[in-house]
């Protein structure tokens, strides 16, 4: 008897309703935003893993003769102050732009759900310890503490994703944690508590499902400030080690060129500008067609 | 406050306590290190002594104003005295820039809603959180500085220094203003059309045009008036944004501000600046957060804490 009153309830506790995920899914697809948003995205992913056969040159092969060649037929985006194709670097500066943003905002989104949900859900100290914990790290500015740390600890690629990725944990702890204060006094979370359901089985069976839409919409959001963070690393030389070009790396490369080779910084700036656009739309439509009622608020 | 100021002090002491190398063999040229200047310098850093005492010291001599710079040996909070005002100036201006602005092309946008010119509103803020400051930074000084000769790049007198002169000095002050503020007029944008398009709706609209007010009256003193409160709480989350942006700014425009010191310091792992420039900016912030919440409170006789 008690088993079929759990499995019931934990049915119901659920909510997934087929009709509304269709009107989602309709929604998503009817939304200008998020179809060129994710059209840009798209293409962009697809240059970042085919760029050994997109980019008509080696990113790295430089052809010292023709520095500071402009654009050109041949070279469309010009060639540096190493005579390297501005083009090729652009289209290989994407894996890192594309990977360093999507894997930190990973990263920030498991720890921010983990303690967002631990914290909404425990109540009490531990809600108390971890939000003061929140407190101190969103009050330290974080690309002054990123500057740092890249600085003292190095720069490997999994080093930065990492460093990254945490600095901007509290924000999405913050979302996470007032979702879920909203979503205890629901029915379906107090029915599980009153069968007895052990709080790990609600977290991950009840709470999180019903977070994912928030969770979505604020790593999309993410993904951009992310790339941005990395890009400005590199332009102080403390983003991905050479010799993958970055975006960040070339707008800096060309910053004492830009009397005599306006392309070597413009390019890259351009294409970063291009794929933050991209994931701040894909944001913002997605929080219309989920949460029509906060759609403006950031 | 205090436990939030000793939580942040705490955790960027132990960012750099925990930094690989020994501070001693820094300081000191290898070659002319022995035993007996090891020791020493281990004894006047301090090293010697455990963590928490270590770390109370450093406080203790960071807030009396004793901490002084590995590199240039002179005071920290000299160093940063220096430096303040110019970055206090850029700061100030640059939320003037963005307020100002924010909120005339979110009145626009609200008071024509899904026009041309609300959807190029739209893009001007979309463009304003997406674009790389340092990138933006670096086209601006392209053309208007390489380009046109309109305004000049870099060369910048510390503000606050016995020869600078506000008024020659302020086209240095233009571009630098305009990029660092082009974020905060794009929250501010979305933030003013947003709650004026809610405030638009609301019934005492109806009644002030109903009773034959200007639409400008009702625009200004009914519907902005009420929807400017929410701007109040940018307050709060801005100043981490423009910290992180004078960071960048000040090194694109080589202004001689924090950011800039900031930055020295990093490359030169000259880590009490570091330590200190990073604890005040945290101070910083979390006194901009208390001034948004009391603002906020004044603002609004509704909200009560406590």
């Amino acid at each position: 008897m008690a088993e079929v009153a759990r499995r019931r309830l934990t049915r119901t506790a659920a909510p997934a309703a087929p009709a509304r995920r269709r009107s989602v899914a309709m929604r998503l697809v009817s939304n200008q935003r998020v179809v060129v948003g994710s059209a840009v995205l798209l293409i962009t992913l697809f240059v970042a893993v085919f760029a050994g056969l997109i980019a008509p040159y080696d990113p790295n092969g430089q052809l010292l003769a023709e520095r500071l060649a402009g654009p050109s037929a041949a070279h469309p985006f010009g060639e540096d102050q190493l005579g390297r194709d501005v083009l090729s670097r652009v289209i290989y500066g994407s894996r890192v732009s594309l990977g360093v943003g999507f894997s930190s905002v990973a990263i920030t989104i498991v720890i921010g759900t983990v303690i967002g949900v631990a914290a909404g859900y425990f109540g009490k100290w531990t809600d108390n310890i971890l939000m003061r914990f929140v407190d101190v790290f969103i009050s330290i500015p974080v690309f002054m503490l990123l500057l740092t740390v890249v600085a003292i600890y190095g720069s490997s690629v999994v080093l930065l994703v990492t460093f990254i990725g945490i600095s901007a944990f509290p924000g999405a702890a913050r979302i996470v944690r007032a979702e879920v204060l909203s979503l205890m006094p629901r029915d379906f979370v107090l029915a599980a508590r009153v069968v007895g359901a052990s709080p790990v089985r609600i977290m991950y069976l009840h709470l999180v499902p019903n977070l994912l839409p928030v969770i979505i919409v604020s790593a999309t959001l993410r993904v951009g400030a992310a790339i941005l963070t990395e890009a400005g690393l590199s332009y102080f030389g403390l983003g991905v080690p050479p010799p993958s070009p970055t975006w960040g790396g070339m707008v800096a490369d060309g910053r004492t060129f830009l009397d005599v080779g306006w392309w070597i910084s413009t390019f890259p700036g351009i294409a970063l500008l291009v794929v933050v656009v991209a994931t701040n739309l894909v944001g913002d439509g997605l929080r219309d067609v989920f949460d029509p009622r906060r759609s403006q608020l950031t | 406050m205090i436990p939030l100021v000793i939580g942040v002090s705490a955790l960027s002491y132990a960012i750099i306590v925990f930094a690989p190398g020994d501070p001693a063999t820094l300081l000191v040229d290898r070659e002319q290190m022995t035993a007996e200047t090891y020791t020493a310098m281990r004894v006047e850093l301090g090293l010697d002594d455990n963590g928490a005492v270590r770390y109370l010291k450093t406080m203790r001599s960071l807030f009396t104003g004793e901490l002084r710079s590995f590199r240039t040996k002179q005071r920290v909070i000299d160093a940063i005295g220096e430096r303040v005002p110019t970055t206090l100036t850029i700061g100030i201006l640059s939320i003037l820039f963005g307020l100002i602005f924010g909120t005339v092309i979110g009145i626009v946008q609200a008071t024509r809603p899904y026009s041309r010119l609300d959807d190029l509103g739209t893009v001007v803020s979309l463009t304003g959180f997406s674009i790389p400051h340092f990138w933006f930074a670096l086209m601006l000084i392209m053309l208007f500085g390489v380009r046109l000769h309109w305004l000049p790049v870099s060369g910048i007198r510390p503000i606050g220094a016995s020869d600078y002169n506000p008024v020659a000095m302020a086209p240095y002050l233009v571009m630098p203003t305009v990029v660092l503020g082009t974020g905060l007029l794009a929250y501010v944008a979305r933030f003013v059309r947003s709650s004026m398009l809610e405030a638009l709706n609301q019934d005492y609209i109806r009644t002030a045009r109903a009773k034959g007010l200007r639409e400008r009256i009702v625009l200004v003193r009914h519907a902005l008036r009420n929807s400017l409160l929410p701007v109040i709480t940018i307050a709060g989350f801005i100043l981490p944004l423009l910290i992180g942006g004078a960071v960048i700014v000040e090194n694109v425009f080589a202004l001689p501000g924090m950011g800039r010191l900031a930055v020295d310091a990093v490359f030169a792992r000259d880590y009490p600046v570091i330590l200190t420039v990073t604890i005040f900016s945290a101070i910083a912030v979390i006194v901009g957060n208390l001034i948004s919440d009391i603002l906020y409170a004044v603002a609004d006789p509704r909200i009560r804490y406590g």
